[in-house]
């Protein structure tokens, strides 16, 4: 399972990385023993992950580069971006700065705002009986409710 | 070229790690982490994130050169580094560095230097 996980984390690094150094971090961690050191690799994955995407700039060296495996080869899916490089590290933090920002407003003004935007009216069975639905119909519809919450 | 040395200079800890591991011998990235963990007494131990993120900015900056899987291993997946000699270069300038740091604080911790035998 943690395997599993780890395999995940490394194929979610950017591409160039991931065929340099993905087979060699797999075999790092499969030379552990133990579940706490491998709770520990799990972690540093982690980080490298955070560290890869965020401050690293996309340079591709193809030195001794391993070919790219099939995507579909362990039924894993991987990632990339077709972009050689990414924006510089403060962009990335700035956009996602902003993004939070402009979340919690949005979420806000539609919690607290005087025009309710999404005014919906929860319909229970008794007003079914009233207008004179039959029961199987009120199911039916209840159902349909509690699927789309 | 000292110059330049110099500007590279202070190594990060798992740079000066690695470099040193790959003194003695070309390694590949298990040998490198279980090297450092030797050197370092088993203090310092580098997850094969950090180990990677840095051989990759070493082998960028031509410290480090990689060569490949060996014929012969026991694993295909494990591919040797080797130490250039600017990261040689670079070692030895940290290396002094340091030096002169351990003697500043030995002068001012007022610590006998230690006797050569």
């Amino acid at each position: 399972m943690l395997r599993r996980l780890y395999r995940w984390a490394v194929r979610l690094h950017p591409s160039s990385f991931r065929r340099r150094f993905g087979d060699e971090m797999l075999y790092i961690f499969d030379q552990q023993k133990g579940r706490l050191a491998a709770l520990g690799l799990m972690l540093d994955c982690v980080f490298s992950l955070l560290r890869q995407w965020t401050l690293r700039p996309r340079i591709d060296i193809e030195l001794l580069a391993a070919p790219l495996p099939s995507p579909t080869a362990d039924h894993i899916p991987s990632f990339g971006t077709l972009d050689r490089f990414l924006p510089r590290a403060s962009a990335i933090i700035n956009g996602t700065v902003l993004s939070l920002i402009l979340f919690c407003m949005t979420v806000s003004a539609i919690r607290y705002s005087w025009i309710h935007v999404l005014n919906l009216r929860i319909v229970r069975s008794s007003s079914f009986r009233a207008n004179k639905f039959t029961r199987r119909q009120a199911l039916v519809v209840q159902l349909a409710i509690r699927l789309s919450r | 070229m000292a110059e330049r040395l110099d500007s590279d200079l202070p190594l990060s800890s798992a740079a000066l790690h690695i470099l040193l591991a790959l003194a003695g011998e070309d390694l590949h990235g298990y040998g490198i982490t279980q090297e450092i963990a030797r050197q370092s007494r088993g203090i310092y131990k580098l997850g094969p994130g950090t180990l990677y993120d840095n051989l990759q900015k070493l082998v960028q900056g031509g410290w480090v050169q990689e060569l490949g899987p060996r014929r012969g291993d026991d694993d295909p997946r494990r591919r040797y580094y080797r130490l250039t000699d600017t990261g040689r270069g670079v070692l030895r300038a940290e290396t002094a560095r340091l030096t002169r740091v351990v003697r500043e604080a030995r002068s001012r911790l007022r610590i006998p230097n230690p006797r050569r035998v």
